[in-house]
């Protein structure tokens, strides 16, 4: 099977990027604010110095956690049908943005805080939204206590879909046994939660080699119970990492190795899916800027060593605007290159729906970005490449000089090998119509009142806000 | 040397960047003894606002302008004990950090960095920062701003939490809280009842000149 990708890095620039990384591993280690993750890493092998919070891991036991890793992981979902098998060979997976804190409101064109009534519109739009195939969970609930937002942004997002949910926050250890109890709900038990996990969750690094302590306490606890995790870096060139690209992949490669030890040695055989979001930053603002030449071959490197260490993937990007106002504000030269970060030996992407920089989400931008996604995921559809499709005996009877049109060949395959663009969607992104955004509203408010997922058991939806409440009051104390 | 020859290469540490030439020129300030006013007025002062100048028309970037400032920091930390209290020169003290439960801090340091290179005495608390230590330490340095730094969506409720803080003690007014980072917004700002949104190192600079210029 062929399909297009991009291809970055040789076979020996790879293994330097390998080898650097044990180096950063062994040498310089990873600083863990956690004692009991360290103490962990020190049984497992690694030389830990508890006053600096470093711990330093030798290459056999990166080794030894590439061993344990599994190949091949499925992302499942409420309906079965909706479950996502990773690696890809075609398209990558494409999931909604996250993590914003507000929502443009699409009547009054208002920024407002993000509620979980938004979420829950938010996500079910997506559920009804061909070119989206999981759902992060996208916005805050801004209007409940710190500590249980990200309990209440899953338990809305679950309940209204039917696809994957990919949570986006993991605060404690406590925490993450709560969302394992409120996925269990759904599952019908942690057993079946494990073989069946309804969501996975990004756990993030803090970019240079560092992990803060409830969020790599929390992904320990979550990778026990099976639970898929994205170990995100976000190494950012002159901020975060080197400023040159290879320092970049380099540092991103480092801390997914360094994630990667934790859960294997915590959890053996535990899902885990390599990650990053990584981009230069703004040498004028100092912020993460994903709009630059940079971004897609940072991907394009990283999802070469995923594939080299053999682990599924999610290190591109599908978000295509970092205005604050839904459309395609950006020229093709950037758009352009968020797309090539979309063909990298990715598996999932993210970011359909997001603007102002991740910030905010917009209801109209998500259906402009999942109807471009369906046009542009084409480039990326895997394509038989076999002496039957290279078709000589078709070749043959047509004959010299003669057309194709008209043999049967033709017509019983062209629906099949040639993708047609959907039309209307071209007409928004040629012209930058006016219509493009009255039209993604219009769709996106009759998905949103037609579209219905069906509802969880009372019983299990009240199971799960006693199981939040209860959190809250302890937590209060 | 004279006074004019030790002041120019005070200024031309700064304007290349250079923190061991910094160093030197205010060594050499210091023994000769001029004045330490003066090598700052004639000498640092100067040549951090044409840095200053030159970032904002993008003729240089970031890490020049970050490079400058510990430069200047380097010449400062020599030249400020040498200079009584009540001759202040800096335009306010800003106590700043990144908020409890959030170990970001490149953001955090570039405001940092600039603030002090446009003239304000900098307290950089540093990363995961609880919300007592932002308003105890801002009492301690009379502070008259305090800079909340947030890089997560799960984390900006406690630059909340220092406002909430502020005025529980009755304090409130006491202190302008400037919050920034990531996920946060002018709405944001205003929703929690801060006195403004830094949205990048430019304009968190902007916002405390003025913010210091209110009391």
């Amino acid at each position: 099977m062929a399909n297009a990708k991009v291809v970055f890095l040789s076979k020996d620039e790879q293994d330097l990027i390998h080898e650097s990384s044990l180096k950063s591993l062994n040498d310089i280690g990873m600083m863990i604010r956690s004692d009991s993750t360290l103490k962990m890493l020190s049984d497992s092998g690694a030389d830990v110095d508890y006053s600096k919070k470093v711990a330093r891991i030798p290459e056999e036991m990166v080794n030894e956690a590439l061993k344990k890793a599994p190949r091949n992981i499925r992302l499942c979902a409420r309906d079965s049908k909706n479950d996502m098998r990773i690696p890809t060979s075609g398209p990558p997976y494409a999931a909604t943005t996250g993590l914003g804190v507000y929502v443009r409101d699409m009547d009054t064109g208002e920024k407002r805080p993000s509620t979980r009534k938004d979420i829950a519109d938010f996500i079910r739009l997506g559920d009804g939204l061909e070119g989206v195939d999981f759902l992060w969970t996208s916005i805050t609930a801004t209007e409940v206590p710190q500590v249980t937002h990200g309990l209440h942004e899953l338990w809305t997002a679950l309940q209204n879909t039917t696809k994957h949910v990919n949570g986006v926050s993991v605060m404690s250890a406590e925490d993450s046994r709560k969302q394992v109890e409120l996925g269990s709900l759904i599952a019908g038990g942690e057993d079946e939660l494990r073989k069946r996990p309804l969501f996975s969750v990004i756990c993030c690094s803090i970019a240079p080699l560092s992990f803060e302590g409830g969020a790599v306490e929390g992904m320990v606890e979550l990778v026990k119970a099976g639970i898929p995790i994205m170990s995100m870096s976000m190494s950012l060139s002159g901020g975060s990492s080197p400023v040159t690209l290879a320092g970049t992949i380099a540092n991103a490669n480092s801390e997914n190795l360094a994630s990667l030890v934790i859960t294997q040695f915590a959890a053996p055989g535990s899902p885990h899916i390599y990650c990053s979001s990584s981009a230069p930053i703004s040498m004028k603002t100092g912020m993460i800027n994903y709009m630059t030449s940079e971004q897609p071959l940072i991907a394009a490197g990283l999802g070469q060593m995923a594939r080299r260490y053999g682990i599924p993937s999610m290190v591109g990007d599908w978000g295509i605007n970092d205005m604050d106002t839904p459309g395609i504000p950006h020229p093709f030269t950037t758009v352009l290159g968020i797309t090539l970060s979309t063909m990298t030996n990715t598996d999932l992407v993210s970011g359909i729906g997001g603007i102002d920089a991740v910030k905010g989400v917009a209801f109209d931008q998500a259906v402009i970005e999942a109807s471009v996604w369906r046009n542009v995921r084409a480039y990326m559809r895997d394509v038989t490449i076999s002496e039957e499709t290279i078709a000589l005996d078709v070749v043959k009877e047509v004959g010299h000089g003669n057309t194709f049109l008209t043999h049967p060949h033709t017509a019983r395959n062209f629906k099949k090998e040639l993708f047609f663009f959907d039309e209307k969607t071209l007409g928004w992104e040629a012209t930058l119509s006016d219509s493009m955004v009255p039209e993604a509203r219009a769709i996106a408010k009759s998905i949103l009142k037609e579209h219905t997922v069906p509802a969880l058991d009372d019983e299990i939806v009240r199971s799960g806000n006693e199981i939040i409440e209860r959190y809250e009051k302890d937590a209060k104390g | 040397m004279d006074e004019k020859e030790v002041q120019k290469d005070l200024a031309d540490a700064i304007l290349s960047y250079d923190s061991v030439a910094a160093e030197k020129a205010a060594k050499a300030a210091i023994k000769m003894g001029m004045d330490p006013l003066n090598a700052i007025e004639k000498g640092l002062s100067p040549a951090i606002e044409d840095v200053g100048d030159k970032f904002e028309k993008m003729e240089i970037y970031l890490p020049e302008l970050m490079l400058a400032a510990d430069a200047m920091r380097t010449a400062m930390s020599l030249l400020l004990p040498l200079i009584p209290k009540d001759k202040a020169v800096s335009k306010g003290t800003v106590v700043i950090g990144t908020v409890q439960g959030d170990i970001h801090e490149i953001g955090k340091n570039i405001v940092s960095n600039m603030l002090m290179a446009s003239g304000f005495n900098v307290e950089d608390l540093g990363v995961d920062v609880k919300t007592a230590t932002f308003v105890e330490e801002a009492q301690k340095a009379n502070a008259k701003i305090i800079g909340a730094s947030a890089l997560m969506s799960s984390t900006i409720g406690s630059q909340k939490d220092i406002i909430d803080y502020l005025t529980s003690m009755k304090i409130r007014k006491k202190h302008a809280v400037m919050v920034g980072g990531g996920p946060t917004t002018g709405q944001w700002s205003k929703e929690i009842g801060a006195d403004g949104w830094g949205e990048d190192a430019a304009t968190t600079v902007k916002l405390a000149n003025k913010l210091i210029k209110r009391k």
